[in-house]
């Protein structure tokens, strides 16, 4: 079942066209990782969502109810955590999270068990002093324990590793990794290793569409291109090596520079062997044979160009 | 100048709201070196000469969001 | 409604903690002191000071000092009020903390309203706790002096402070800086005063209600010529306060 649903979604901001015919499903129970350049409108996406933004066209459903601009019934399923979360600098984090608590209709009792559940969750536990002594990574801590408060089926956040240092960015992942199963997470970022870590779907967003949308793995074997790495320690050898004219045929994709070469092509074996069969004729000796895996970061710039 | 020693406790309030906000004012400054703009001396100086309103200016313009 | 009153908690959390209810509380006490102690003692210390002067004073009375409280409030009090007050709204845009509130349910009106409550509560707390410092400091030092309409006055000056507050309020949900509000607050209370002056509008414009408290007072003015300057700002204030809802609504955050 899906959590969310965007069905041709656009808007724009004055001549520029930000969102151009989106569409997107996220399934329940997923980690799905939202990726795009800076500026793709990830952020706008977002805000439209929660009925932050108004959209110029396109329906957005939550847990099937429909989003509408200025109205908040959908934001009960949801939690947000803005990209750069601010809190009311001279209050304390559990009298922030009280505000939070019956804001959204929480009981005071429940509000008080979350919120301890919750401090301890994100490490925040014994925490007492005001927030304007607060460093970004608590800020942001603090951020996902206020939008986890009221149980949302849906956690939306914005950038939430970005600003943060490895040791930081580790913790937020974390804890992330922590909720999945109870709650279904979104999260934008444009940082790709982030994505590989947690996420099980992800779908890019360029030119205001998504321009790839699927499980980690599917995406991989979508965009599968089988290739394989030769190295040699002298640039004759190379030459050598090319120029044979059963190898010559496979060049059509190919990178190649001083020492190195990547072979592309879409039978890997038929490549294997070949090579193989090449190089023993030939008495050549590669310093590093290697199978490359298509990471998640060439299959971005392949889809984005 | 006899009216005025005479009703002398009629001043005490007076004085002694002006003197605690000044204080009050004093104590923040000293205590968050972040200001807004300015710096320590000048807001030492208007917190403590300038009645009222140099307490109110601290607190509305002078003082920093960082405490 | 809920929503409302944890937001109003918030807002009197806020003033107490910036020290914005300090101020008012220490500026309006002082005003309220002062206000009689110089109408008392300020000829007699110019005399002490200055004996050479040629100037001709007026006798200390209760009148004088109430004369004192309407300059001192209608002018230099309401004026730092409004400033006290004016980055209440543009705080929370420049950071975007309210975004966080706004997801989790908050309503948009609820937002204005709770702030409008708050600093009017503040406003009027502050206020009639200065009627009533020169209120009992007038009665002191003047014991035998009876004024009417002494009430009436003050209350005209309060109704006349709501709609400042309204002002304000309407300034600071069009524009993101306080510097701009306060701006706008300032262009309107030309206006008003400019209306004041005119003779065909100077009984109906809200300026009146915080100019002629003394006349009523001294006897020169009825208290049904407030009626209709009491009537329009009371108008005034509702219309703009919805203004500043429906516009707030509207606005991207």
């Amino acid at each position: 079942m899906s959590i969310l649903t965007i069905d041709k979604l656009s808007k724009s901001f004055g001549a520029q066209k930000v969102i151009d015919d989106l569409n997107l499903t996220v399934p329940e129970g997923s980690i799905f990782g939202f990726i795009g350049q800076n500026g793709a409108g990830k952020t706008t996406t977002m805000k439209m969502v929660l009925g932050l933004l108004k959209a110029d066209s396109g329906k957005i459903t939550v847990c099937g109810e429909t989003v509408t601009y200025g109205h908040i019934k959908t934001n009960q399923q949801i939690g947000y955590l803005p990209d750069v979360p601010e809190f009311y600098n001279y209050m304390r984090p559990l009298e922030y999270l009280a505000l939070c608590g019956e804001i959204s209709g929480l009981s005071k009792e429940e509000t008080r068990s979350r919120s301890n559940e919750l401090m301890s969750l994100v490490g925040l536990d014994g925490v007492k002093k005001r927030m304007s002594g607060f460093s970004r990574g608590m800020k942001q801590r603090l951020g996902i324990a206020q939008a986890l408060l009221s149980h949302p089926k849906l956690l939306i956040c914005d950038e939430p590793t970005s600003a943060l240092d490895p040791v930081g960015r580790k913790e937020i992942l974390d804890i992330l990794q922590k909720i999945k199963g109870s709650t279904t997470v979104i999260f934008s970022t444009h940082i790709l290793s982030d994505v590989e870590r947690i996420c099980d779907h992800v779908a890019a967003l360029h030119n205001g569409h998504i321009a790839v949308c699927g499980t980690l793995s599917e995406i991989k074997t979508l965009h599968k291109r089988d290739s394989l790495l030769l190295e040699f320690t002298r640039s004759e050898d190379i030459k050598k090596f090319t120029s044979d004219n059963r190898i010559v045929p496979l060049l059509a994709h190919s990178e190649k520079n001083n020492t190195e070469i990547i072979i592309h092509g879409s039978n890997i074996e038929h490549i294997q062997h070949t090579v193989i069969s090449v190089l023993a004729e030939a008495s050549l000796c590669p310093s590093k044979i290697e199978i490359v895996e298509p990471s998640l970061e060439n299959l971005f710039l392949e889809v984005i160009q | 100048m006899d009216i005025l020693k005479d009703s002398l406790p009629l001043f005490i309030p007076l004085i002694v709201v002006e003197l605690g906000l000044a204080i009050i004012a004093l104590i923040h400054v000293l205590k968050h070196p972040n200001y807004r703009f300015g710096n320590k001396i000048m807001w030492i100086l208007i917190v403590l000469f300038i009645q009222i309103i140099g307490p109110i200016a601290y607190f509305v313009f002078g003082r920093g969001d960082e405490e | 409604m809920s929503g409302y009153i944890a937001f109003l908690k918030k807002e009197f959390i806020e003033d107490t903690r910036n020290y914005r209810l300090l101020l008012m509380l220490g500026l309006y006490f002082i005003f309220g002191v002062m206000g009689p102690l110089s109408a008392k003692f300020m000829p007699e210390l110019i005399k002490t000071f200055s004996p050479n002067m040629q100037i001709i004073i007026e006798e200390p009375s209760a009148l004088e000092s109430w004369t004192q409280f309407y300059k001192n409030v209608s002018s230099l009090g309401l004026s730092l009020t409004l400033i006290i007050f004016s980055n209440c709204l543009s705080n929370e845009y420049t950071k975007g903390t309210l975004t966080i509130m706004l997801t989790k349910g908050l309503s948009r009106p609820a937002v204005i309203l709770s702030k409008f409550s708050s600093i009017a509560v503040i406003m009027t707390v502050s206020f009639w706790m200065c009627f009533g410092v020169t209120y009992g400091y007038t009665a002191y030092l003047w014991p035998s002096e009876e004024l009417s309409h002494l009430l009436f006055a003050a209350f005209a000056l309060w109704m006349s402070a709501m709609l400042y507050l309204c002002i304000l309020m309407f300034g600071c949900v069009l524009f993101q800086q306080a510097f701009a509000s306060i701006l706008f607050l300032l262009v309107i209370t030309l206006i008003f005063s400019l209306l004041g002056m005119t003779d065909l509008l100077s009984a109906y414009s809200p300026s009146f209600l915080s100019s002629k408290n003394i006349d009523l007072i001294s006897g020169t003015v009825t208290i049904s010529e407030f009626a209709i300057p009491i009537t329009i700002s009371l108008i005034m204030s509702g219309v703009l306060l919805f203004l500043s809802i429906t516009v707030f609504n509207k606005k991207q955050l």
